[in-house]
């Protein structure tokens, strides 16, 4: 999983964002549009970022097609502190 | 054809991967410097690295592959008496493309 979280927000472009991403699903669900608006990001942007993060079982859905919400996996809350670690390597 | 145009063609066809490679390589050196910005850790760190010595590798392969395009040799005398590397070389950097296509891919998504 380390592994994995390093090269999804530290090797791949966009890595940032979605860094972000999941410090804002770690407070709540939220839905791609919601997330869109919560971090100032274009729409698309952020349905790709969670396409990424969903097949890499980072996090999952609520399952419907409109408006879906988007959680942190399991896999991912029991990784959070790994996250941590790589996000406190953040400039400024 | 003959042994030489054989050569010659080969030779170009090198080169121009060796651009394409080169080409490649920054913008996964882009990519990489991007990020680097925002999150400065020994991994971030260590692909600007890896990406910028496989990048002068590149450019060190393409040099020597277009001496032989730039140096005037109108008999052609030179290239059929230095021409063993050029297959090699062609092979590596084909390998090379596939491989940064590949990470081309995973890196931009």
């Amino acid at each position: 999983m380390k592994k994995l979280l390093w090269w999804l927000i530290a090797g791949s472009s966009g890595g940032p964002n979605r860094a972000k991403i999941i410090m804002k699903l770690n407070e709540r669900p939220f839905n791609a549009h919601q997330l869109a608006e919560e971090l100032d990001l274009n729409y698309k942007t952020v349905r790709h970022h969670l396409k990424v993060l969903d097949e890499n079982n980072v996090i999952t859905s609520s399952g419907q097609k409109y408006g879906e919400l988007y959680f942190l996996s399991d896999k991912m809350t029991d990784n959070y502190d790994v996250f941590n670690e790589i996000w406190d390597k953040l400039k400024g | 054809m003959s042994v030489l145009e054989n050569v010659l063609l080969l030779n170009y066809v090198a080169v121009s991967i060796g651009i394409i490679n080169i080409c490649l390589m920054m913008g996964l050196l882009y990519s990489y410097f991007r990020t680097y910005k925002e999150i400065k850790s020994a991994f971030t760190v260590g692909l600007l690295y890896f990406t910028s010595l496989i990048l002068i590798q590149n450019i060190f392969t393409t040099l020597y592959l277009a001496v032989f395009i730039i140096l005037p040799d109108p008999q052609g005398s030179l290239l059929l008496e230095i021409h063993e590397p050029i297959k090699p070389l062609l092979f590596i950097n084909i390998i090379q493309l596939v491989a940064l296509i590949f990470l081309y891919k995973i890196t931009k998504d």
